[in-house]
C-alpha cells in the first residue's frame, strides 16, 4: 500500500489544486508515458489553439498584433465568464440555454437602475454597488427558477431553459422599453472597459472567477458532487447525495455567472442593447464542448474551456480580419460547433 | 429469545403500475444475523431491499428500525440510519476514481486556506480506500484509477468496499458475487463472517445456494412477490430450498 502511494508521488507534485483529474493509471506504468498521455489526452485543446493561432497569423499579418490579441482577450473575457456557468451545468448533466438572455437582461436591468437622463430608465440613479448586487441576485434567482423546475419537477432542461431564454429576452425589452440605454457611472464602466496595469479589468475578473470555480469544482465537496451527479445520478442518489440540490446549485451558479457576463458586457459597451448576449448560449456551449466538457455530463476540466473560448474568438476575429463575409462566418462557426460535438460523441464511443 | 429485530418490515406491498412486485411481505433481521433472501428472477428481492434502502417508498406497509417506525424518503435517510446497500445494478460513478467511489457522498474534508474553508481530503480518502480494498482482498492497481477502466469484478469490489467502510448496522448485498471469480467469492464469504463477528447484520441475495448455506443463519424465500418460507439454515437443506424456489412448496 505504502509502495503504491509513493510511486505516484512524483505525479502528486504536479497536482496543483486537483489539476490532475489527469488520471494516473497503474503504479507500474512508465511515469513519462503517463505525463505525455496526460498532456496529449487532457490538454490537447491548447495545442489545437496554438495551431489555429499559427494558421491565422500566417494568413493575415493583422492577426498577431497587440491590438488584435487584446481585442480577442477582451471578447473572450465576457464569453469566458458565461462559459464557466455553462460548463458547470453541463458537468452536472444538464444544459442552460438561458444564459444569453440572462446576459441581456442583466445589462438592461443594470442600466435601468443606474442610468440617468433617459425616460426609459428608472430614474433612481442607483449607486453601482447596490445595482450590481440586485443584478447578481436576479441572475441567481433565474438559475434557481430553472433548476427548481428541472430538478424538482423533472422538466426537460433543454426546453425549460429555451422557454426561459425567450421569456427573459422579453423581460429585457420590457425593462428598457425596447430602447438602448447608455452612459453608465464611471466606476461601473471600469469593470468592462478599464484596465488594471496593462491588463483589462474584465480579463482579471474572468481569470479570478476561473480560479475560484476551478477550486470549487476540484476541491470542494459540492464540486465533486456535481461531477458525480453528472456521471451517474442514480449512484449519487443511492449514496445519499441530494441530486435535486446539486442540480439547482449548478443552475444558480450558471445564472450568477451569466449575470456577471451581462454586467461586463454592458459596462464595456457603456450601453445596454436589447439584443445584447443573444446567441451567446450557443457560443458558450460550443466553447465548453471544444474545451472538452462532455455533453453526457460528469467529464471535463474547467480550465480547458478557456482554450475553448479562445478558439472560438480567434476563429471569429480571424475570419473578420480575412474579410470573410458575415454569412460565411456564421456557417463556419456552425461547422466548428458541429465538429466539437462530433468529437465529444466519438470520444464517448471509443471508451 | 425475545430479541428486538434491528429491521422489521411489516406487510410491505409494492406496485409498479399494474405489476404487483410485492404483496404483504414481512421481513425481519435480528442483530448479528446473516439473512439470505432467495427467489426466482422477478420474485421481488431487489425491490424489497430497495424499499429498505430508501430507493422506493412502499405502496403499503411499515418499516421499523430497532423498534422505531421510520419513513424513508430517500437513500440518504436510510444511510443515516445505518443501512448500506450494494446494488445489483452497480451504483458506481464511472467518471470518478476508485477512492472517490469508495467515499461517494461522504467525502472526507479538511480545513484549508488557513481554516477559511474546507476542502476534500484526497490523501486521507486514498489511504482509507486502500484499507477498505485490502479487506475485500481484490487487487486494484491504483485508487486513482477511474472506475470505468476496471473489470466487472473490480467494480463490484469497489461497491463492496464502499459499503463496509461506511458506518453501518446492516449491509444489504444484492448479488454481490455475480461478477466475482471463485477466489474472490470465497474472500467475500469470509468477509461476511468477519462482519457478523463485528456485530454487523447482513442481508445476502444470491442464486448460488452453496454460498448461502456457507454463510447464512436464516433463509427467506420469495415467490411472485410473496414470502413463502422462512427457515433456519441449519434446519433445512439446499434441496428443500431449491424446491421452494421452483415449485413453491
Ligand atoms: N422500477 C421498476 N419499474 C417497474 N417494474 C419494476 C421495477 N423494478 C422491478 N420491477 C418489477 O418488479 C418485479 C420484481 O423485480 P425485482 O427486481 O425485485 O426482482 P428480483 O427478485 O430482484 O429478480 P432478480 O433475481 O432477477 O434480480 C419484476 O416483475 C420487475 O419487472
Ligand atoms: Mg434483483
Amino acid at each position: 500500500m505504502e509502495n503504491k502511494l509513493n510511486s505516484e508521488s512524483f505525479l502528486e507534485k504536479i497536482n496543483l489544486f486537483g489539476l490532475k483529474s489527469l488520471v494516473i493509471s497503474g503504479a507500474k506504468k512508465d511515469k513519462l508515458k503517463n505525463v505525455v498521455r496526460i498532456i496529449v489526452l487532457d490538454y490537447s485543446i491548447w495545442i489545437i489553439l496554438f495551431g489555429i493561432v499559427m494558421i491565422l497569423s500566417s494568413l493575415t499579418s493583422r492577426f498577431l498584433t497587440t491590438v488584435n490579441l487584446m481585442n480577442i482577450l477582451l471578447h473572450s473575457s465576457i464569453l469566458g465568464v458565461v462559459v464557466i456557468g455553462e460548463s458547470i451545468c453541463l458537468l452536472s448533466g444538464k444544459f442552460d440555454l438561458s444564459v444569453g438572455s440572462t446576459v441581456g437582461l442583466s445589462g438592461a436591468l443594470a442600466a435601468w437602475l443606474m442610468v440617468t437622463g433617459q425616460p426609459a430608465a428608472s430614474g433612481w440613479a442607483l449607486h453601482p454597488i447596490p445595482a450590481i448586487l440586485i443584478v447578481l441576485l436576479v441572475g441567481i434567482g433565474i438559475g434557481l427558477f430553472n433548476g427548481f423546475f428541472i430538478a424538482k419537477v423533472g422538466m426537460n432542461p433543454l426546453l425549460t431553459t429555451l422557454a426561459s431564454m425567450i421569456f427573459l429576452r422579453g423581460m429585457a425589452l420590457i425593462v428598457t422599453s425596447g430602447e438602448s440605454l447608455y452612459n453608465f457611472p464611471p466606476s461601473y464602466q471600469f469593470l468592462g472597459g478599464g484596465t488594471i496595469g496593462p491588463v483589462p479589468t474584465a480579463v482579471v475578473i474572468m481569470l479570478a472567477l476561473y480560479i475560484i470555480f476551478h477550486f470549487i469544482l476540484n476541491c470542494k465537496k459540492i464540486g465533486r458532487h456535481i461531477y458525480i451527479v453528472g456521471g451517474n445520478p442514480e449512484a449519487a442518489r443511492a449514496c445519499g447525495i441530494s441530486v435535486e440540490k446539486v442540480v439547482m446549485l449548478a443552475f444558480m451558479m450558471s445564472g450568477f455567472l451569466a449575470a456577471v457576463g451581462g454586467i461586463l458586457l454592458s459596462s464595456r459597451l457603456n450601453s445596454a442593447q436589447t439584443i445584447s448576449g443573444s446567441g451567446m448560449e450557443l457560443d458558450a456551449i460550443a466553447a465548453s464542448v471544444i474545451g472538452g466538457i462532455s455533453l453526457q455530463g460528469g467529464r471535463g476540466i474547467l480550465l480547458n474551456t478557456i482554450a475553448g473560448v479562445l478558439v472560438i474568438e480567434s476563429i471569429r476575429t480571424g475570419l473578420v480580419l480575412l474579410d470573410v463575409p458575415a454569412f460565411w462566418i456564421r456557417c463556419t462557426m456552425g461547422f466548428v460547433i458541429f465538429l466539437a460535438i462530433l468529437m465529444d460523441t466519438l470520444k464517448v464511443k471509443l471508451k | 429469545m425475545e430479541k428486538i429485530p434491528i429491521i422489521k418490515m411489516v406487510n410491505i406491498s409494492k406496485n409498479f403500475g399494474a405489476v404487483k412486485a410485492l404483496q404483504d411481505v414481512n421481513f425481519e433481521v435480528y442483530p448479528c444475523e446473516v439473512v439470505a433472501l432467495v427467489g426466482d428472477n422477478g420474485a421481488g428481492k431487489s425491490t424489497l431491499m430497495k424499499i429498505l434502502a430508501g430507493v422506493y417508498p412502499p405502496s403499503r406497509g411499515e418499516i421499523f428500525i430497532e423498534g422505531e417506525k421510520v419513513n424513508f424518503t430517500s437513500p440518504a435517510d436510510a444511510i443515516s440510519r445505518g443501512i448500506q446497500m450494494i446494488y445489483q445494478d452497480l451504483a458506481v460513478a464511472d467518471n470518478i476514481d476508485v477512492a472517490g467511489n469508495i467515499f461517494l457522498g461522504r467525502e472526507l474534508e479538511k480545513k484549508a486556506l488557513g481554516g477559511f474553508t474546507k476542502i476534500i481530503d484526497k490523501k486521507r480518502m486514498e489511504e482509507l480506500a486502500w484499507e477498505a480494498l485490502e479487506r475485500v482482498k481484490i487487487n486494484i492497481g491504483s485508487v486513482r484509477e477511474k472506475v470505468e477502466n476496471l473489470s466487472g469484478g473490480q467494480r463490484q469490489a469497489v461497491a463492496i468496499a464502499r459499503a463496509i467502510s461506511a458506518k453501518a448496522k446492516i449491509i444489504i448485498m444484492d448479488e454481490p458475487a455475480a461478477a466475482l471469480g471463485v477466489k474472490e467469492t470465497h474472500e467475500l464469504l469470509e468477509l461476511i463472517k468477519d462482519l457478523k463477528e463485528k456485530k454487523i447484520a447482513v442481508v445476502y441475495i444470491s442464486h448460488r445456494l452453496e454460498n448461502i448455506f456457507e454463510v447464512s443463519d436464516r433463509v427467506i424465500v420469495l415467490k411472485g412477490g410473496k414470502r413463502i418460507a422462512d427457515r433456519q439454515t441449519k434446519d433445512t437443506t439446499m434441496e428443500k430450498i431449491r424446491q421452494l424456489i421452483v415449485e413453491g412448496v
